[in-house]
């Protein structure tokens, strides 16, 4: 009696709980999305507010450098302003009105007023979401007049971070080598091509900058001593460290993304190897080891692999060192030369030169050796470098007289130049974020 | 021992629950079907002529009556008149009211032959009006094709405004979203089930549902769920 009692106290449990469950509240439906759409965001940047005191020209140049900026940055349509609706007062998060704005198309609205006291020049911002209606953020910015353009890169850098997550690129700098003093030196400037400043004057001939992942120290080869020696030069000190003066070579050198190891060209037997030093310069460790030239070694974010220049295959052809195994294998088959690899601070690609007739092109390629695409179109173009945010590169370009610098985008947008001079501009070596 | 009875009357209440359940003919396991309801749809759709013509026979009826009684006063009429021929100083009066009654009878067919019309008309209204709440019932409540179509468009609305200007970046971030549709298509009760952790990536799947909203007002059936989306790149 007392075992069907139990049963049939459990037959009940059991059938309250199994009814009830899926009447349980509301249903729902599970959707997945996935793939999202891949285009730029309407930006809606009214005329810039004058707060008072500007001085003259100074509106426009903050005007110029905004727009250059957002151009470069290459997420935004920059809204036409003839379609815009009418701007009867500076917006601010009090007289902003929303449906306005998103009749017009707008996504984003980029509202900006700049003031002078003095010396002293204050630039501030708000930035509004026209869709959701939201006024996500604004800052002030203040500085002496001569950092105008330097407040309006920190400006756009910080709507970028508001927008995307990502940092944004405009107080980065770029290294390059320069023949402006008649020989070639380590120079940098923004990456606006403006702010131009002299790192090495030696007088001798300096080539391949790379910089140290802490932004603080480049890495550059120099011919001082007539043997091609490295060099490590602290930016803000000038202080400069011989780091390796191995008979014959010591050239391409590429610092470790976590910068304990340098990787680097040195001469082999009657060839040219790629080995490794740690960071003092010293220690060096051969990774490759056959009757091969080998030239030009590009990190792997990860720092596991390391690609390189090699001409086993009797042309130069670009491939992959896993350096836990040593194992090498062929990235680039096409073309009968490619060099200068540079692997993106992503992973997910690699830009080098390929030539083609008289001059090279930029092509970017999957470290797996798939989706092949070429990024220039025009003139000779050599030496790409990546910008820390994965999405811009900088490289050399010429058609006919001397080399400039040009940036573009990671799927060759723009290009943008950097430099304009009757002086050759080369391999240059976009900075890590500022710290 | 004590173990053993346990798991028996486990197995035993198990087996019992089901077969009980499959007697009642409701798995509440399964969550309700849609494809049955669509047929219910058909059936009703066909069946609202016959429902309505039930009374539509019994107005026949009814009028057939009628002309029965206008036909037996008519007889009744027309006796008097026979007792009155006899006298021939009413014979005018009579032929007049002969004529009269023919009359009474030819209005009495044509009032037939009206109500008749007037029948059918009023039944094909009522037959109409049926069939127009039976749609309107059917556009409230969604046929099952509406149904599992509705996720779908949501799905695409959403996608074609969802915008990630560097989906790279974003392709380890996960965000889950629930929220209702309203009757007029507007999206209530959204809230984050699960953040991605970036901010901006939030602020683009919130930003994709507000420009996807309003969606087109639901089927009746889905205004009682949550839609659950899940955003990863």
């Amino acid at each position: 009696m007392r075992r069907i009692h139990s049963v049939f106290l459990f037959f009940l449990v059991t059938i309250v709980i199994v009814l009830s469950s899926p009447e349980d509240g509301k249903g729902v439906i599970y959707i997945d999305i996935n793939s999202p759409q891949i285009r730029k965001f309407y930006l809606a940047l009214p005329a810039i507010t004058d707060l008072g005191g500007l001085p003259h020209g100074m509106k426009q140049e903050v005007e110029e450098t905004l727009r250059q900026d957002l151009i470069i940055a290459d997420l935004f349509y920059l809204m036409n302003r003839a379609t815009l609706p009418p701007q009867a007062a500076y917006i601010t998060e009090g007289n902003m009105n929303f449906e306005q704005w998103e009749d017009a198309g707008a996504e984003f609205l980029l509202s900006i007023g700049i003031q002078a006291e003095g010396d002293t020049t204050s630039l501030e911002f708000r930035l509004f979401d026209v869709v959701q209606h939201i006024y996500i953020a604004g800052k002030r910015y203040k500085g002496v007049q001569g950092e105008v353009r330097v407040m309006v890169h920190r400006l756009i850098d910080e709507v970028i971070q508001q927008l995307t997550g990502e940092r944004g690129i405009f107080q980065t700098q770029i290294a390059f080598i320069t023949d402006r003093s008649g020989n070639k030196e380590v120079s940098l400037m923004d990456i606006d091509g403006r702010n131009e400043r002299m790192v090495t004057q030696n007088g001798s001939i300096n080539i391949s900058p790379a910089w140290r992942p802490d932004g603080r120290d480049l890495l550059y080869t120099c011919f001082q001593r007539r043997n091609p020696d490295l060099y490590q030069i602290v930016i803000s000190t000038g202080r400069v460290t011989l780091l390796s003066a191995a008979e014959g070579l010591n050239a391409a050198a590429e610092w470790s993304p976590d910068g304990k190891r340098i990787a680097l060209m040195m001469r082999g037997e009657g060839n040219s190897e790629i080995c490794l030093l740690n960071q003092e310069g010293k220690d060096p460790a051969q990774l490759t080891r056959s009757w091969d030239n080998k030239a030009s070694p590009a990190w792997s974010p990860d720092g596991k692999q390391i690609a390189f220049v090699s001409d086993r295959s009797g042309s130069p052809q670009i491939y992959i060192m896993d350096l836990a195994g040593r194992k090498i294998r062929r990235l680039t088959y096409e073309g009968s030369y490619n060099c200068s690899p540079a692997w993106s601070p992503k992973g997910d690609k690699i830009a080098f030169a390929r030539q083609e007739g008289r001059g090279f092109h930029i092509y970017i390629i999957r470290p797996d050796g798939t989706d092949v695409k070429k990024l220039t179109r025009e003139g000779s173009n050599e030496y790409p470098s990546w910008a820390p945010n994965g999405r811009h590169i900088v490289f050399a370009s010429r058609t006919g007289g001397s080399y400039d610098l040009y940036s573009m985008t990671a799927d060759g947008g723009g290009p943008w130049r950097v430099t304009d001079s009757p002086y050759s501009e080369t391999e240059p070596a976009w900075s890590p974020w500022p710290r | 021992m004590k173990g053993f009875r346990i798991i028996m009357a486990t197995v035993i209440s198990t087996v019992l629950h089901f077969f009980i359940l499959t007697l009642l003919d409701t798995i509440p396991l399964i969550s309700k079907e849609v494809p049955p309801q669509m047929q219910l749809y058909m059936v009703d759709l066909i069946t609202v002529q016959p429902a309505r013509a039930v009374p539509q026979e019994e107005r026949e009826v009814t009028v057939e009556k009628k002309v029965d009684e206008v036909k037996k006063q008519e007889v009744k009429k027309k006796e008097p008149t026979k007792e009155a021929a006899k006298k021939e100083t009413i014979k005018k009066e009579e032929k007049k009211e002969q004529v009269v009654l023919a009359d009474h009878g030819k209005k009495a067919k044509d009032d037939k032959k009206k109500r008749e019309v007037d029948n059918e008309q009023q039944q094909l209204a009522a037959a109409i009006k049926g069939i127009k709440e039976r749609v309107a019932e059917r556009e409230a409540e969604g046929s099952a094709a509406e149904i599992q179509q509705y996720p779908v468009m949501v799905e695409n609305r959403v996608k074609g405004f969802w915008v990630i200007p560097d989906p790279f970046s974003a392709r380890e971030l996960k965000a889950v979203v629930v929220f209702a549709i309203d009757k007029k298509g507007e999206v209530v009760n959204l809230r984050f089930k699960q953040s991605s952790g970036s901010l901006p990536y939030d602020q683009s799947v919130r930003r994709a549902i507000s420009k996807a909203a309003p969606f087109s007002p639901p089927p009746h059936v889905l205004l009682e769920e949550e839609f659950e989306l899940t955003f990863q790149p």
